[in-house]
């Protein structure tokens, strides 16, 4: 999995490629809290259009990240993973939890 | 179509749960799953595998998690063996949001997906003895 980062107009906008299952959650985790905590952040966009791979584990980091976010008074958005990582995104109803965007653009707005 | 079998076994670590679910999707790719069934038996595998990664062994112990799938008269099994520490009741293990983690980001839901996601799940378990999942799945079409 790989994961990069960008503050735009004081959001931190964390894009990830690649497989979010158990290993990938771990690094997930880690480099979010770290990148919050660097930035000072507290509004975040997490860009899943190029996660190939998403499981219970990596669904439990990002409603991790939204509740640390909330705590602190900040948000969690998400671009929606594409085809076919989608079926355990939607699958799960996420979009009833966490507010969903089809694009980058559309989370940013 | 001809029956095939596969067999793995790997140390119970996070980063074998890939390849056991790749492994698993390219010999399902031996019977007529649509691209959507194949990435539902992704998440049920992945679901079985990091339930023995997190659960099935003490860290100062660590084991192995046991594969094994095949394929007759047009349908799949695949059985997802740990011989770890157990579960003492099933039925309450395979419950909704039912979790022994303390790490508030394990959902419990992989026993869900894994049940949401196939045909049909078998849970066979008993303390001291390991667990086996086996998941039943065969082509929609």
């Amino acid at each position: 999995m790989q994961l990069e980062h960008e503050v735009v107009d004081g959001r931190l906008v964390v894009r990830v490629a690649g497989e979010l299952d158990l290993r990938g959650a771990e690094t997930f985790r880690r480099e979010v809290d770290e990148w919050v905590a660097l930035t000072g952040a507290r509004r975040v966009v997490v860009n899943l259009r190029r996660v190939t791979f998403i499981d219970s584990t990596g669904l439990g980091a990002l409603l991790g990240r939204q509740r640390r976010l909330l705590a602190m008074g900040g948000s969690l958005a998400v671009v929606r993973p594409a085809a076919p990582a989608r079926v355990l995104f939607d699958a799960a109803g996420l979009g009833a939890v966490l507010p969903v965007f089809p694009t980058e653009e559309k989370a940013l707005a | 179509m001809a029956e095939n079998d596969l067999l793995i076994e790997v140390p119970a670590r996070a980063e074998n749960v890939a390849l056991l679910r790749v492994s698993v999707a390219a010999f399902a790719g031996g019977l007529p799953f649509t691209l959507p069934e194949i990435e539902e038996l992704k998440v049920a595998v992945s679901e079985a595998a990091t339930n023995c990664v997190l659960h099935a062994y003490e860290p100062a112990s660590p084991g192995r998690i046991e594969l094994r799938a095949h394929h007759r008269d047009g349908r799949l099994l695949v059985e997802v063996r740990d011989r770890g520490r157990g579960i003492a009741d099933v039925a309450q293990a395979r419950q909704a949001a039912y979790t022994t983690s303390s790490d508030p980001e394990h959902l419990g839901l992989g026993f869900s997906f894994m049940e949401q996601f196939t045909d049909e799940l078998e849970v066979a378990s008993a303390p001291g003895e390991g667990t086996t999942v086996r998941l039943h799945k065969r082509p929609r079409g």
